[in-house]
């Protein structure tokens, strides 16, 4: 056999036989003969060049082509490589093919999809498909060419596949190839005009309800493949989001309920069902980071994660389907909520609607019994937090049921109710299902018209999905009377009220194609006749429940009112609402306001009150996301999608309504024109939104509130930024710089920040991190882990030390902040690190400039040292200590307080009883008749009764409590927070101690209550007493008839306005 | 008793200390598991995991559950200054001003059954030899000259697996490593009440068990049983244990792991898998492997990342 080597330059031929001769040097040897032509030819005899070349060397240049010739006749060219070797060369990864047979193609798929492999493309050839990856695994590989006897190949160069990990000398040679190559140990394979196509969008997957079948489109292609739930072998375990209860273990549900703390709950919403099992099921928020429930019979998680899509833990979706393919497969509605789990062989998927599931919260009842009793259930939020912080943050019990209330059984209770709007949606869902599902071919009339309403709800949709304008007058009209015709009625009324809102002169329309009345009492499952008997005009005794079904009574037959219906809601309506406007949601309440301001309210104050309650909650969430809408709608942003002159009109409207410019009332109206300057900033609409911020300049430097000034600001900014394009969107923007904040105090600083958080504009409850680091950036530190600690307090120890800021006092302060920061979580990273720490404090300890700051952390320090009880470094503090009160002027008696309040329980048992009398009375003659004096006085009346010193420690409470009647000051914040401390301070003293106190109060009850009576807010404290009273035994048959009036006013206050007065710290309120 | 008798008896046992091993721990199934399956292959296997997940727990009650006299038992916590004479036993000063250089094994490591050895990769560069030597030879030397050690199983622990090459033969010692992770959270109310529970039994030296429900010899039993079976498998060429379809599919894996992650398996390592999965399928159904048994395979990793990929992404496959 001749083999023959074509050159096609002379040149490349003398380089490459120099080149074989270097690297073999019997080529010497060689008989080759060069033929002439074109091109060039070196012709060997096979066994020469073999013995020569052959496996040596693999670097042919690439240019070179290699015919063979068999007794002077030419052999076919591809036939070349089998005179060589392959070698075995691992290579990068890359693209792999896989000829497989079409018998074996299912099984091989379901390989595939269960390695979660879907970029497949293939192509047909023959008996066989070629499938393609992009990156398929070894295993796979394998799998392929053991199990079904499939060739593998590996991408070589640009059009060559080779087997994997193996070269072939002249695999260059057949790379050059202008088709694709498939050089195999057997033979050589070229696929001409190979069209390679996307297997997955080939593949239509039939969905009916049971099973799930995949077959390939094209006529010789036939896979099926049954999608199932099988045990999920993963590592980790997903994360549960729902977990189901049967109807039996309610008892142990409420338990845990009531054990919980409300924040907590509502990181919970609730379900209860007749079908398909009878009980509980109980959802995670997205997002929540909440308390484990307890054991459940069966829990889902989320198989995509951020998808309301579930699955029973512990299963997992067979063959785990992309995102995109699983919404396909099973229609999933945007937003809808669907769980799936399987019985037998079969797979079962129930569609929960969002309508479905209620709050937790709103489902407690908190219920009045005796005092004492409520008091209890109570007593560890009011009592032991910061009372500051708990005003604004305890939102626990703010939608008690009034009914409860007003109905007071033994003890409180947790009540599941059994409403039926939560069970209707879910049967007609599964109506909707299996109307579906059993019968798609039954072409009914209204068959036909199901789907007929589904398909254009979908178009609609979709349609919204490319327009995003939901204030439509014609998208909001359609969507709310197709959701009605689909007995959707909670979405219908949604629609139909943001259509209300955004286009009232649609309303007549809108009622003769929606029955909104109808809608509203069949979703509440209440009688329509009997709402429209009851308003009567004398009527006062209606439930609060029907409420709302009487306003949406209102809002449909406005036009149509008589006299006596007219006076009803003038006046008894407007009275209920008023108690209960707090459950009612947003939207609903804006149309009905707007409804009753026509008619000339009787009680105008309580027309205001509501009135601020909506444009507060307005300003805190935007009308759009408090409404009940399709979730579809509620993803894209109140104030990037609203149609913004709708809503200041609205304002507008109810605005003139406002007779006397109260303080109040232009607090109230600040945030608002802020608000509209953000909109108008949006559209670029440059005049209305400076119009708009002059507005509220104005109004700010009317009330001359700092919390306003630092709202204005942080508005501005944004509103600046916006006009300019800086800020490309709202909801993300970085927290804004408020140099204002450092002036305010710190239940200013809470507030704003607080406003800021809930705000839509600022990006809701992302901006949590942020916003705390706005005015303290230690505000996480204690949640961080010891080990996270460890690391991190050194180097911000370090940080803190080299910062420096403009004033020395702002120096002293932000080391102050930063100090006490790090000993609040100090004793926990043990003694050893925690002594390292405050040895370096203490060196920096005669830096802080004021006494003040020195006291606290001085304070702080003395009682770490008390706490892991080391000598050395509490007399070094004490002395310290004792020096500082020295220091201390008569003016300055809060660094008493400051130094005191972190040792007060150590004193009594570490230092000397004479030492500590002695220091005692040192600090006594400090001491005046202001509340800071008093609030030591209290402090110290503690030392002596730990002490058993009752006779000082009586005294000292006497003082105080005087100081606390007759201290002349226009500071009302203060003596109220003054009080607060006193009954929280003593709370660990001798029962005597208590006693004493118990009797002082009671003896000048009337004064008391005259305070307390002053402002709402206090409620707060008059629980505090109350709770004080109790647990001193003052609270007995024989109460004075005070007492007892106080009692009763504590009820009323408790039920008509504890919970709102929280609830209603609009932006213009403030806590005083 | 006939020899299947005793096996049966030996193999309820085993079960019932496992059982046992696992009411102690709350979501501490798998490395149970993985205790008993190289408790009865002799191999060798290591534990690790962040301080505070158990790791030492783990031994302790394995110890403290087993019949077996505290002096064949050896623990030790190894740091960089730990010197040879306190793991080995100290030198004979008698034998020594003879000219003799022994060491006094008696309670050390030399004369264990069963040894547990924390921070194992502390171990410095004069007892590593050593070590290396007794793991895998299960020899130790006297003056010179080699003596058997009777050690049947050794666990270890570690925080981390440390990259230094000079520890690469000893990792590679540990054919298994076994991750322990903290308990999920949503598990703490049981490890609460595990927890304190056994705390309270140790205090008041309570068992909540029968305690010497398996001894050591169980464990050997069932290690003669297997060596029996490889036995048959070299007389015949075919392992009875180890059907063909499965083998395939070990290879597979094996190939796939060695592939995929780049992951060294060195020729004693797949001995020992071999070996590790046989006692796994003798200790779980007391006969052949099956595809169950490959999960063992997801602890091959060499180092801590390793690890801790290999455990999230090989259960895809072995699904």
């Amino acid at each position: 056999m001749i083999l023959q080597v074509l050159f096609p330059r002379q040149s490349l031929l003398e380089r490459q036989v120099l080149h074989w001769i270097h690297r073999v040097p019997d080529l010497v040897n060689l008989k080759a003969e060069v033929i002439h032509g074109d091109p060039l030819s070196l012709t060997f005899s096979k066994t020469e060049f073999e013995s020569c070349l052959g496996g040596k060397d693999p670097e042919l240049l690439p240019e070179v082509r290699i015919q063979s010739v068999d007794n002077q006749q030419w052999i076919p060219e591809k036939e070349v490589w089998q005179f060589y070797p392959w070698s075995s060369t691992p290579r990068e990864k890359g693209k792999i093919r896989v000829l497989i047979s079409r018998d074996a193609l299912k099984e091989f798929l379901i390989e595939c999809f269960r390695l979660s492999l879907y970029r497949i493309k293939y192509a047909q050839t023959g008996s066989r498909v070629l499938l393609e990856f992009e990156q398929c695994p070894r295993y796979l590989q394998l799998l392929a060419a053991e199990k079904w006897q499939a060739e593998v190949f590996q991408a070589h160069s640009r059009n060559l596949f080779t087997p994997v990990d193996y070269d072939h000398p002249v695999a260059k040679h057949f790379a050059s190839s202008e088709f694709d190559t498939h050089l195999g140990f057997q033979k050589v394979e070229v696929f001409r005009n190979l069209k390679l196509e996307d297997l997955l969008e080939k593949v239509k997957f039939g969905s009916n309800s049971r099973e799930v079948d995949a077959s390939l489109h094209d006529s010789n292609l036939e896979v099926q493949i049954e999608v199932s739930l099988q045990k999920d072998t993963r590592y980790e375990k997903p994360q549960s989001y729902i977990w189901f209860y049967e109807e039996s273990e309610r008892e142990r549900l409420e338990s845990w309920v009531a054990s919980i703390h409300s924040q907590q709950r509502k990181s919970f919403q609730i379900l209860r069902l007749q079908l398909p099992w009878k009980g509980y099921f109980l959802m995670k928020k997205t997002g929540s980071k909440p308390v484990s429930p307890p054991q459940a019979t069966k829990s889902f998680y989320s198989i995509y994660p951020g998808e309301e899509v579930f699955c029973p833990v512990g299963l997992k979706p067979f063959p785990f389907l992309p995102e995109e393919e699983f919404e396909k497969v099973f229609e999933r509605g945007y937003g809808q909520r669907m769980l799936l789990w399987d019985e037998g062989d079969s797979l079962i998927r129930l569609d929960l609607k969002n309508s479905g599931f209620e709050e937790l919260e709103k489902l407690v009842n908190y219920v009045l019994s005796d005092y004492s009793e409520q008091i209890r259930s109570f007593q560890s939020m009011i009592f032991f937090d910061d009372p500051k912080v708990e005003l604004y943050d305890w939102e626990a019990a703010q939608k008690p049921s009034d009914n409860e209330l007003n109905d007071p059984v033994e003890e409180a209770e947790i009540k599941f109710e059994d409403v039926p709007k939560q069970e209707q949606p879910l049967s007609a869902v599964l109506k909707e299902e299996m109307v579906a599902q059993e019968a798609p071919s039954a072409e009914t009339t209204d068959q036909m018209d199901y789907q007929a309403i589904v398909d254009r709800l979908n178009e609609l949709r979709n349609q919204y999905m490319l327009e995003r304008n939901f204030s439509s007058r014609d998208f909001l009209m359609e969507m709310a009377y197709l959701e009605a015709r689909l007995e959707n009625h909670r979405e219908s009324l949604a629609c139909a009220e943001l259509l209300l809102f955004f286009h009232p002169d649609s309303r007549e329309e809108l009622l003769s194609k929606v029955s909104l009345f109808d809608s509203f009492c069949k979703l509440r499952g209440v009688d329509t006749v009997a709402i429209r008997n009851q308003i009567q005009p004398d009527n006062s005794g209606f439930r609060e429940s029907d409420i709302e079904a009487m306003g949406i009574f209102l809002i449909c037959q406005f036009t149509r009112l008589k006299q006596p219906q007219k006076e009803f809601f003038r006046s008894h309506f407007l009275r209920k609402l008023e108690e209960s406007y707090g459950r009612i949601q947003l939207s609903r309440l804006v149309l009905i306001l707007v409804h009753l301001s026509k008619l000339n309210a009787e009680f105008e104050f309580l027309f205001h009150k509501v009135k601020d309650h909506v444009l507060s909650r307005l300003f805190e969430s935007g009308l759009v996301v408090s409404v009940d809408l399709p979730a579809f709608i509620l993803d894209h942003d109140f104030l990037q999608e609203a149609d913004f002159s709708s809503v200041e009109n609205f304002y507008q409207t109810l605005l003139p309504k406002v007779a006397n410019e109260s303080t109040e009332g232009v607090k109230n109206r600040i945030p608002f024109f802020l608000i509209f300057a953000i909109g108008h900033a949006q559209n670029q609409n440059t005049t209305a939104a400076s119009a708009c911020l002059q507005e509220a300049r104005r109004l700010v430097s009317l009330t001359k509130d700092p919390i306003h000034e630092a709202l204005y600001e942080a508005y501005s900014e944004l509103a600046q930024s916006l006009m300019s394009q800086e800020g490309s969107s709202l909801g993300s923007r970085e927290k804004p710089r408020l140099e204002k904040l450092n002036e305010l105090n710190q239940a200013s600083k809470y507030k704003v920040n607080n406003l800021l958080e809930r705000s839509t504009i600022f990006g809701g409850r992302d901006l949590g991190g942020a916003t705390h680091h706005l005015y303290s950036e230690w505000a996480g530190l204690g949640e961080r882990t010891d080990y996270e600690l460890v690391q991190l307090i050194p180097r911000e120890f370090e940080r803190v030390l080299n910062e420096r800021p403009g004033s020395k006092e702002r120096q002293s302060f932000n080391r102050k902040r930063a100090f006490l920061a790090f000993l609040q979580v100090l004793p926990r990273l043990g003694e050893a690190f925690c002594f390292q720490i405050i040895d370096q404090i203490w060196r920096e300890f005669p830096l802080l400039t004021s006494i003040e700051h020195r006291a606290a952390v001085l304070g702080k320090m003395l009682s770490i040292a008390y706490l892991f009880e080391n000598r050395e470094y509490c007399q070094t503090f004490y002395s310290e200590f004792l020096k500082l009160v020295d220091e201390v002027e008569s003016s300055r008696v809060r660094v008493l307080n400051e130094l005191l309040v972190p040792v007060v329980d150590y004193f009594a048992q570490y230092v000397d009883k004479q030492e500590c009398l002695f220091t005692l009375e040192k600090m006594q003659q400090k001491l005046e008749g202001d509340y800071d004096s008093g609030r030591v006085m209290v402090l110290m009346a503690r030392v002596f009764d730990q002490l058993q010193e009752s006779e000082p420690s009586r005294d000292l409470v006497n003082r105080a409590v005087q100081i606390y009647i007759h201290h002349q000051s226009s500071d009302r914040k203060a003596r109220l927070e003054f009080f607060q401390a006193m009954l929280h301070d003593l709370k660990p003293c001798t029962f005597d101690l208590k006693q004493y106190l118990g009797s002082l109060l009671i003896q000048n009850f009337e004064k008391v209550n005259d305070h307390l009576s002053m402002n709402e807010h206090c409620s707060v404290s008059k629980v505090l007493m109350l709770e004080f009273l109790i647990s001193v035994g003052k609270v007995d048959e024989e109460m004075s008839p005070e007492l007892k009036n106080f009692l009763m006013d504590f009820e009323f206050s408790w039920r008509k306005s504890f919970f709102q007065s929280l609830e209603s710290l609009t932006p213009g309120e403030g806590y005083e | 008793m006939n020899e299947s008798e005793d096996i049966n008896q030996s193999l309820r046992n085993v079960r019932e200390f496992a059982r046992n091993l696992r009411s102690l721990f709350v979501g501490r199934e798998r490395q149970v598991e993985m205790m008993m399956v190289s408790a009865i292959a002799q191999e060798p296997l290591l534990f690790v995991g962040p301080p505070g997940t158990g790791k030492s727990e783990l031994i302790t009650q394995f110890r403290s559950l087993i019949k077996l006299p505290d002096e064949e038992y050896f623990e030790y916590t190894l740091t960089k200054f730990t010197e040879p004479g306190e793991i080995l036993g100290p030198l004979d000063l008698n034998k020594m001003k003879q000219g003799e250089f022994f060491r006094k094994t008696e309670g050390k490591l030399p004369q264990a059954k069963l040894a547990f050895l924390d921070e194992v990769f502390k171990a410095n560069s004069a007892i590593l030899n050593t070590l290396l030597s007794i793991l895998n030879e299960r020899k130790f030397y006297q003056d010179g000259r080699p003596v058997a050690v009777p050690l049947k199983i050794l666990f270890a622990a570690t925080n981390n697996i440390p990259v230094q090459s000079e520890l690469e033969a000893l990792k590679d010692r540990f054919v298994f490593k076994v991750k322990v992770n903290p308990v999920p959270e949503e598990l703490w109310d049981d490890l609460l009440l595990k927890g304190i529970g056994n705390d309270v039994s140790r205090y008041f030296k309570q068992s909540r068990f029968v305690q010497d429900v398996a001894s050591l010899n169980d464990f050997l039993v069932l290690y003669k049983t297997l060596q029996n079976s490889f036995r048959a498998y070299l007389e015949e060429g075919e392992d009875p244990y180890f059907a063909q379809s499965e083998y395939l599919e070990f290879k597979r894996i094996i190939k796939h792991i060695k592939h995929e992650y780049e992951l060294g398996v060195s020729d004693r390592k797949l001995i020992k898998i071999y070996k590790m999965l046989r006692a796994r399928a003798l200790f779980v159904r007391g006969g052949a492997v099956e595809r169950e048994d490959f999960q063992i395979l997801t602890h091959l990793g060499n180092d801590s990342e390793e690890v801790e990929f290999l455990e999230k992404t090989l259960p895809e496959i072995l699904a």
